[in-house]
């Protein structure tokens, strides 16, 4: 492969270019309720170019070989055209040449699993939920990404990684009277297929949760002081200050650029938070980022101040900062932008008894249910929760969704538990959709949260 | 495609196979700093086939190994989906006028020229981040199967897209334009970009509570997901839809009639056809708060006994061009109807929550205070929450200027729809 690679690097006049191709395997199973909709076995591929000249950069990204000269003719134009215009002149952080393949140890490769045993496994879980009392219908699916990715530049990388990535997904409706309410479990093989085989608890937990959520009280609009679970943690940690320390979405906010500089007191002294995309069998865990950087481990905020930040090579080079290895894509779709790995806050030594009798009265919120960012502002919904009286977990709390403001609510981190845990399923849809970037945490107490409701 | 359908129908009793070639083009400029300039040539073949009773399918970006192809789509029939429909046979469609030309001839110095002009226009005063985009896309669309149908089609899409961002967030009051062929943005529509935001400079304090919320485009996917998700024929299927048995209900306000029409030139995303090779046309969803019909495809068609409503894309049924009818107020008309209220440009978390059962909360990304019918500032740190179905009983007025708002962040593709005032919705705030 790598020789189609550098036919087409070698017919560019830049001052630095790079190409990626992806073979793509995509291998969906899913049941609707209990009809099996869904068994496909897709594979695809394609590349995207990327040239540095005269101060401009550009991608294009095309799915035939054949296309290759056009696009190399294209993204040296538009480089040149972007170069003329800009008064700063784009310029890329230098890397090391890396000669490497990266092929992952699975515990259980879904390749050799047979799509008979994958949907017997799916058909048993869909079967668990179909079987209880109050569940009205379900949709599990079995998604099986493989990217075989090859990477190379002018300066002489080369570089061959796979992520194999084998995921379950199991969504329940359950209903009662005129009261409907769903409940879903994502998981991600982190390190092989193995682990999908051993979901029964899990599967069986979640269908409770959905009955009982059939009796749970909508919460109450207002603000409260919260203890948030470690999934809850990880979500705020990813939406609220995570896509902030990506250096590609402040960095034409001078506003935000302002006060994200490095050394702002973000948090009060017992807040850390990280990024470790080198941690072992997580599912935001790789090699080298889609520009061929090594990825490391990155403390974003050490001690409540802000200390470090995820790069590109290009952001890297503009913000006169170390490069981190974050420049990752979805697929053979899009240029690399720059991604959380595995995100979390630091755990401390509080016990989750400690942190509910510290919050006294308020909110203990469970579980992530989407989230999403708008500059310094954040909301999330949690699947449910409890209120809290005196210490105590009290009734359960449904339709929950929680605002904030990145700033104030970092400040308001009051203690930070000792339960740590990272996720089990990933994924961000920061323009594109990267199923393997995780986050986690331990639990938290967080003062004066603002909840919608009716 | 003919010899890959030739090659399919050795091997299953029906086949199909439809091709989809893109070029897009799009110059983006942030902080009036142009960023980038990205270009993406692509070309998809995608082959299903039925035999006994049960549906493959395979995806190709080129047909080097057609026989490859072929294989991959019957390895598929080992899962044994039912297909429960026949491809259908449609005979040619009437030509959309949605392609020119002059959308692939564009040239990227010219989309650069006219995002500068843009920044230059909005960039009067003295800190304001803007950003400014302007794309040009070109697709030719192929659906061939063994019934005979031959349709194809040629579409183009010229974008442009203006905002200007609050500093110290990244929420902004946002604009976008479509046509077929390259134009340049309204002057009407960079005026309310910058009414807007100069509107919302001060921060006001606010105290939550029961009020009027004037949804605008950009924030009505917070209502309208909720009735696009009932309205599925999947969620019909599933049992999970509040709307199941409910078609000639009055479900909405009377004066809200939402359809989705990917024929109209008004849409921004324009099909002649949809994924299974059906004729699209308009499909009404609520005619005056009536629910008319639950929106399917071919399969669900089949399986739920109803009339095919031709809104099959990516393999299900959706809805790529909905409209929801304009009424007679201008901005400032319905401005002035607000005794206590909030403006909802933006909203953040609209995908959280009940969806299919219509509950929404979510927080206001960008939100404008209304006190007797005269903008305050901004409000932040604030939720609004409720059910859709309630909310939109509760609708004064709708708008009568139309722009292009997301309708869900699952189909991508935005909705035409104006402004409507809604009163009675709960507010939660810091205060």
């Amino acid at each position: 492969m790598f020789e189609e690679l550098e036919k087409i690097l070698s017919g560019i006049d830049a001052d630095f270019a790079d190409i990626r191709y992806e073979r793509v395997s995509d291998s969906p199973i899913q049941f609707i309720g209990n009809e099996l909709t869904e068994v496909s076995a897709n594979k695809t591929d394609g590349y995207v170019l990327r040239v540095l000249k005269n101060g401009g950069f550009s991608s294009v990204t095309f799915s035939s070989p054949a296309d290759a000269p056009r696009a190399a003719k294209k993204a040296q134009a538009n480089a040149m055209l972007l170069g003329e215009k800009r008064d700063k002149p784009i310029r890329m952080a230098s890397s090391e040449k890396v000669v490497d393949t990266v092929i992952p140890e699975l515990k259980g490769d879904p390749r050799e699993v047979t799509i008979d045993e994958k949907i017997t496994i799916l058909r048993g879980y869909n079967q668990t939920a179909l079987n209880t009392k109050n569940i009205i219908s379900t949709i599990a699916r079995y998604d099986e990404v493989i990217r075989d990715k090859f990477y190379m530049n002018t300066e002489g990388s080369r570089i061959q990684e796979q992520l194999v990535t084998p995921s379950m997904r199991l969504q329940a409706t359950a209903k009662d009277g005129t009261i409907v309410q769903p409940a879903s479990l994502a998981y991600s093989g982190r390190f092989g297929f193995d682990e999908l085989r051993y979901l029964h608890k899990r599967v069986e937990d979640r269908l409770k949760l959905a009955i009982d959520l059939l009796s749970a009280e909508p919460v109450k609009g207002g603000s409260y002081n919260c203890v948030l679970n470690y999934g809850l943690t990880g979500v705020f940690t990813h939406e609220a200050f995570g896509h902030f320390s990506e250096a590609d979405i402040i960095e034409n906010l001078p506003e935000m650029r302002r006060k994200m500089a490095l050394g702002a007191e973000l948090g009060s002294d017992i807040l850390n938070i990280i990024d470790d995309a080198t941690a072992a069998d997580q599912i935001g865990t790789y090699t080298y980022d889609d520009e061929g950087v090594p990825v490391r481990k990155v403390y974003l905020i050490k001690d409540g101040v802000l200390s470090g930040r995820l790069h590109s090579r290009r952001t890297s080079m503009e913000f006169g900062e170390p490069l981190t290895g974050h420049c990752v894509a979805a697929d053979y779709n899009y240029d690399p932008i720059i991604r959380m790995g595995n995100i979390f806050i630091e755990p401390r030594d509080k016990s989750f008894e400690e942190l509910l009798a510290e919050l006294d009265d308020g909110l203990y919120l469970c579980d992530p249910q989407g989230g999403e960012t708008h500059g310094e502002n954040f909301s999330f919904g949690a699947v449910y929760g409890f209120i809290v009286k005196n210490g105590k977990k009290q009734q359960m709390i449904r339709d929950i969704n929680i605002s904030g403001n990145l700033y104030q609510t970092l400040k308001n981190i009051q203690s930070i538990g000792n339960d740590f845990r990272l996720r089990d399923a990933g994924g961000c849809g920061k323009g594109q959709i990267n199923i393997r970037s995780s986050n986690g945490g331990p639990s938290i107490l967080v003062k004066d949260l603002v909840i919608g409701g009716r | 495609m003919e010899k890959l359908l030739e090659y399919a129908l050795k091997a299953a009793e029906q086949a199909e196979v439809t091709c989809t070639e893109s070029q897009s083009d799009r110059v983006g400029y942030q902080n009036a700093q142009l960023q980038s300039i990205d270009t993406s040539f692509n070309t998809t073949y995608r082959l299903r086939i039925i035999r006994d009773g049960k549906i493959g399918t395979a995806v190709s970006h080129n047909l080097d190994d057609r026989r490859r192809l072929v294989e991959n789509a019957v390895a598929s029939l080992h899962g044994n989906v039912k297909a429960e429909f026949s491809f259908p046979f449609t005979p040619p469609v009437e030509p959309l006028d949605a392609w020119s030309p002059r959308v692939a001839e564009h040239p990227n110095a010219e989309k650069v020229a006219m995002a500068e002009e843009i920044c230059q226009r909005l960039g009067g005063k003295p800190g304001r981040e803007i950003s400014s985009g302007v794309g040009g896309f070109s697709q030719v669309r192929r659906h061939l199967n063994s019934k005979g149908t031959d349709l194809e089609e040629k579409k183009s899409t010229f974008s442009v897209s203006a905002a200007l961002t609050f500093p110290g967030s990244a929420s902004s009051v946002y604009r976008y334009q479509t046509r077929k062929a390259p134009f340049e943005i309204d002057a009407t529509v960079l005026n309310e970009v910058e009414e807007l935001f100069d509107k919302a400079q001060t921060t006001v304090p606010f105290e939550g509570g029961k009020m009027k919320v004037l949804f605008m485009p950009h924030s009505l996917v917070t209502l309208i997901w909720r009735l696009l998700a009932a309205t599925s024929a999947v969620s019909v299927d599933m049992k999970t839809s509040p709307l199941i048995g409910k078609i000639g209900e009055q479900i909405i306000d009377p004066k809200l009639t939402i359809y989705d029409d990917p024929r109209s030139p008004l849409s921004a995303f324009r099909s002649g056809f949809d994924s299974d090779g059906m004729a699209t046309g308009r499909f009404t969803l609520f005619d005056k708060g009536v629910l008319k019909g639950y929106y399917n495809n071919l399969k669900y068609a089949t399986r739920l006994k109803q009339k095919p409503t031709a809104t099959c894309w990516n393999g299900g049924p959706g809805l790529v061009s909905l409209h929801i009818e304009p009424g007679e107020r201008s901005f400032e008309e319905l401005v002035a109807m607000m005794d206590r209220g909030v403006i909802l440009e933006s909203a953040m978390g609209a995908h959280s929550g009940n969806i299919t059962q219509g509950e929404y909360s979510v927080g206001g990304a960008a939100a404008l205070y209304v006190e007797n019918g005269q903008i305050k500032g901004r409000v932040k740190d604030i939720m609004i929450a409720g059910n859709a179905y309630e909310t939109l009983n509760n609708v004064l007025a709708v708008g009568r200027d139309a722009q292009f708002g997301m309708v869900s962040y699952q189909m991508r593709y935005p909705g035409v729809m104006p402004p409507i005032l809604c009163e009675n919705v709960n507010i939660a705030s810091r205060q």
